[in-house]
């Protein structure tokens, strides 16, 4: 090979040999790899600085971080990344101006783009601006207001208006033969839980009436939910076909629908199966749409010739959801957001409706500059009932409470555009004019002409000519500008406004004056067609009507001694699952020294109402279906219970009265103390009734009886879990720690600790200090819920709170058949219970009524 | 606060429950909100399920915020307590306060609401007395009241005029303070406790 040579190298200290020559190929791989990490190295620097502070000195600029304009153009985006890693905020995209954003067009984007995960109601900006807004249901809706209205809420409720806004309610139409329908509802519902729908008090249209649902044949277990409906009043006498609308909540509205398809034996028509025959193969014979009567008989007869020859005709977009059965006689409609609905609460919404509604007045001249609109084409018979309609709702909206009234009455009216109607200033609505002398409120109760539910709002093509034709308000405001002379006055072009029709429902409001007092909770409910929402609650908000929010449905049920949603529906279960996941979440949050002990109190279940299981515990006989539990709605069994619980009666025996049925019953505590949702129903023994009589005689106030404390098996493993846990993540981070120093010690630059990735043993631990911190679930174990502390535990309450019209503490709750009879047994003065809140060791007394109008509202 | 039990003088409750009993099986009866022929601050609609103090408070705030007389109306079962309520008021005046009584025959509407789908929805018509309790300021003298041109002879029931001319003749002539009675300065013990 070659002939070395040793040469004295100073930097290595020694002899190096150099070769006298190279391959040029191991040169250039030399070289290559020299250029490759020179490049990776002015790629990705090292330093620890960032790229405005690696700048030579001459190229910095002052408050160069906050303005990567002022960094040289290249630098720009490696400066963003590495701000937006920070955290800082300057470098991220930055918001447009408020100027851009409120152009109308950008406005109106941003919200299309909000609205495309919840359904936005049409008063939804105003709501927002005001109120509290959550997720429910797939819509945005108004939990309470900004402000503190709780107790003005009441007020209005008791004594003057609380309007809400439940347009989420969605509209079903049926319309069809109506023993078709009959026959239907009856598989879907049960003659004990009242009228059917097809009662005749219903049935000619003038009263809103509400069934209990349940699944196909279900009853009494499986029900869906409680809904109102209202007949269309008869259009043409020689049909049998009908039209109703049912009213559902939207929690249960699918369920029901799809029940409902299924019980009428529907099929939507998005999907359209359509035969196929000769005439019609060419394409442009299959884009037209053949009429129904055509598509039938040729149905008919090619299902005999060609059975499989077929074409599906499908529409893209369905903006109300159609439903038909098979042979068309019966047809199903979805409206959901082509109404609006408000519900008015309390007697003034007399007051605020006569003032915000103004009938509209057909004027008998028919000159050339009249309006074209059409209520204009009316015949003399229609005209003869819009002018019935006119006087009964000007007379019946002067008497003092809408209790007054036929219950559930519907009134039908076509009012003038209620911008027009409202005051310069938000005012409390007065009386509009005194009552004349002549007419008697019994009068209009009694000789209530028929023609009053008829209402032009069933038009479906009209509704939507309404919507299109509707002045919006932007225009309205700009007319305004131009004509109106002196501000506030009304203008000429006003009259030109199209009027519009609505429906009022009344609700009777409290009508057992044992129970609660009478007519609390009464008012109206408005119905009209959808895009007249805002206008037409802006109107009753200026004549006074307080707003109110989800909230105020809980709270006016519950002052009503009634509860929205029963437990065993659709609705009741999913919020009671809701509310027991944010009640654990919110006990979690806590520091620990914060949280009382469950297990310690003798509670199971501190979160959520276990009705199956302590139904289970109070059966006789145990069965496969033991858990299954149903709220009693039969009005005479729970006549007969609450006359046995006032006279000290035996009870309906075992087989009138299932060992499933849960009764509603409202509590009210007898002396001081407070109740909370998922407080506990208990007999009491007689040691605790004689304690009562000896503390009322020394007018003591202290509970009747403590629950001893348990002692709780669980704190020392969670002692131990806990500090195991500590250890552990202690020694990984140690672990870690030695290996970044092991790592530093052979590297040149700074070296970053590890990163932990301990989420998932943190995530274990924490579920497994639930567990050890929470009494086991009672659907997971076998123990007894009936007897889970020293007294025996018949009932659960639901929803609870200071009542106003009570002036207590007032409870609504759930008990079983079974331990009512025992507590009947027992042989008490006046049938007296003992409730205890889940985080309290105290017991104290209670009165129970029994609610014979369960679900009510 | 169940105060039926403390009324002084009540007579009983009847029993129409158990006639009820006999027509249950046809409908059921739902009573409605009797009427009411004025609905302002000076007409107090009595029921016996508040509590009486709170009504006595209540009648006595009106008093002695200026006006000159309230009515009590009182209808069945609280006419006891409305004649309780206004014998108390008069007792705690000292003399200041009159009254005049008017009883009359209310004409009330009951619902008949079906319990089969084939009956509709039916009317029944009911008596009930009530009682009309004018209590009133009887030492109108001690308050001067100048000579007016539009000045009323004596207020009347029609109570919307009535107030206004009420308030105006207020605004001219500013009541001095020794002048008004006040009823509350007193406060007897109810002796039938």
């Amino acid at each position: 090979m070659s002939n070395q040579k040793l040469e004295y190298d100073a930097a290595l200290g020694g002899r190096v040999t150099l070769p006298t020559h190279i391959p040029t190929y191991h040169y250039a791989a030399g070289a290559l790899r020299e250029i490759k990490s020179l490049i990776a190295d002015a790629q990705q620097t090292r330093s620890t600085k960032l790229i405005f502070q690696s700048l030579p000195k001459h190229m910095r600029r002052r408050a160069m971080s906050h303005h990567p304009k002022r960094l040289p153009r290249k630098y720009r985006s490696a400066h963003k990344s590495q701000m937006g890693k920070s955290g800082n905020t300057a470098a991220i995209k930055k918001r447009p101006s408020r100027k851009y954003r409120r152009r109308p067009k950008n406005l109106m984007r941003e919200y299309l783009r909000r609205q495309r995960r919840h359904i936005w109601l049409e008063t939804h900006i105003w709501h927002a601006k005001r109120f509290h807004m959550v997720d429910r249901w797939g819509y945005k809706l108004p939990y309470a207001s900004c402000d503190k209205t709780y107790r003005a809420c009441y007020r209005a409720s008791a004594q003057h208006c609380l309007v809400q806004d439940i347009s989420f309610y969605c509209c079903v139409e049926l319309q069809g033969n109506i023993d078709l329908l009959c026959a239907g509802f009856a598989r879907l519902t049960s003659s004990e839980c009242g009228l059917s729908i097809g009662a005749k008090t219903y049935l000619s249209g003038r009263r809103e009436g509400s069934i209990e649902l349940f699944r196909d044949g279900k009853y009494p277990a499986g029900a869906l939910q409680r809904a109102s409906f209202m007949w269309r009043p008869i259009t043409d006498v020689n049909s049998d076909k009908r039209t109703l609308w049912l009213w559902l909540h939207p929690c249960g509205a699918t369920t029901t629908i799809e029940e409902l398809v299924q019980v009428f034996d529907l099929k939507s028509t998005k999907h359209k199966k359509l035969p196929l025959s000769g005439e019609k193969l060419s394409t442009e014979d299959n884009k037209e749409q053949p009429t129904k009567e055509e598509t039938k008989e040729s149905k008919q007869s090619n299902t005999k010739e060609q059975p499989l020859r077929f074409w599906t005709q499908t529409k893209a977009f369905e903006l109300n959801r159609h439903y038909a059965n098979a042979d068309g006689t019966l047809e199903l409609l979805v409206l959901k957001n082509s109404f609006n609905r408000f519900r008015l609460t309390g007697p003034r919404s007399q007051e605020v409706l006569a003032n915000s509604l103004r009938a509209y007045q057909i004027r008998e001249t028919t000159n050339s500059n009249e309006p074209d609109h059409w209520l204009s084409q009316l015949d003399s018979e229609q005209r003869r009932i819009h002018e019935t309609q006119a006087n009964y709702c000007r007379s019946a909206l002067r008497l003092n409470t809408p209790s007054e009234l036929l219950s559930n009455m519907v009134l039908g009216l076509n009012i003038v555009d209620p911008r027009l109607q409202r005051p310069i200033k938000r005012t409390k609505a007065g009386v509009v004019e005194a009552a004349p002398k002549g007419s008697k409120p019994a009068q209009l109760l009694m000789d209530a002409p028929a023609c009053l539910p008829t209402s032009a709002l069933w038009d479906k093509e009209l509704r939507e000519r309404l919507g299109n034709k509707m002045l919006s308000i932007h225009d309205y405001c700009q007319l305004r500008q131009k004509h109106a002379v002196v501000p506030g006055m009304p203008c000429a072009f006003e009259q030109s406004m199209q009027p519009l029709p609505v429906l009022l429902v009344q609700r009777p409001g409290s009508q057992q004056p044992r129970y609660k007092r009478l007519g609390y909770g009464c008012g109206w409910d408005i119905i009209a067609p959808a895009r007249y929402g805002l206008v037409l609650w802006l109107t009753l908000i200026m004549w006074g009507a307080r707003p109110g929010g989800l909230r105020e449905f809980d709270t006016v049920a519950r002052e009503a001694g009634a509860e929205l949603h029963l437990p065993d529906t659709v609705a009741g279960v999913e919020q009671a699952a809701t509310a027991a996941a944010d009640r654990r979440a919110r006990y979690f949050r806590l520091p620990p020294n914060k949280r009382c002990n469950y297990r310690k109190y003798a509670v199971v279940s501190p979160f959520s109402a276990p009705f199956g299981q302590l139904v289970r515990d109070w059966r006789q006989e145990t069965d496969d279906s033991a858990n299954q539990f149903f709220v009693l709605r039969q009005r005479d069994l729970l006549q007969r219970i609450d006359t046995s619980l006032r006279r000290k009666q035996k009870l309906p025996g075992p087989k009138e009265l299932p060992a499933g049925c849960l009764v509603q019953v409202q509590l009210r505590l007898l002396r001081r103390g407070s109740l909370h949702e998922n407080a506990i129903i208990c007999l009491p023994t007689r040691a605790d009734l004689k304690r009562r009589l000896k503390q009322l005689k020394r007018d003591d106030q202290a509970p009747v009886y403590c629950e001893p404390p348990l002692p709780d098996l669980n704190e020392r493993p969670r002692r131990d879990l806990r500090l195991a846990h500590k250890r552990l993540l202690k020694r990984l981070r140690g672990r870690r720690v030695r290996e970044k120093r092991k790592l530093q010690e052979t590297s040149t630059q700074r070296v970053h600790i590890r990163a932990a990735n301990t989420a998932a043993l943190v995530r274990e631990h924490f579920a497994e200090m639930c567990r050890l911190w929470l009494p086991m679930e009672p659907a997971a174990t076998t123990n007894s819920v009936r007897r889970q502390c020293t007294r025996e535990v018949f009932g659960y309450v639901t929803s609870a709170s200071f009542s106003f019209t009570e002036a207590t503490v007032c409870a609504v709750g759930y008990v079983t058949a079974g331990g009512l009879r025992q507590l009947l047994s027992d042989g008490q003065q006046s049938p007296l219970c003992l409730v205890r809140d889940p985080d309290s060791r105290d017991y104290r007394f209670s009165s129970l009524k029994v609610n014979l109008d369960v679900s009510m509202p | 606060m169940d105060n039926n039990s403390t009324e002084r003088g009540a007579k009983p409750r009847n029993n129409r429950h158990k006639q009820q009993q006999n027509n249950r099986a046809h409908h059921r009866v739902v009573r409605k909100v009797p009427p009411r022929v004025y609905n302002d601050n000076r007409n107090i609609y009595i029921t016996s399920k508040s509590d009486i103090k709170a009504q006595q408070k209540r009648c006595e705030d009106i008093l002695n915020s200026g006006v000159n007389e309230i009515y009590l109306h009182c209808m069945g079962f609280s006419i006891t307590r409305g004649l309780n309520l206004a014998l108390r008021l008069i007792k705690n005046s000292e003399g200041a306060l009159s009254y005049a009584i008017n009883t009359s025959t209310l004409r009330l509407v009951d619902e008949l609401h079906p319990l089969c789908d084939e009956d509709d929805i039916t009317f029944r018509h009911r008596n009930n007395s009530a009682l009309h309790i004018k209590i009133y300021n009887s030492n109108l003298f001690n308050i001067i009241v100048p000579k007016l041109p539009a000045q009323p002879a004596l207020p009347k029931p029609d109570h919307s005029e009535d107030r206004r001319q009420t308030y105006s003749a207020r605004q001219q002539t500013p009541r001095k303070p020794q002048q008004q009675k006040q009823f509350k300065t007193k406060k007897t013990k109810p002796t039938d406790k």
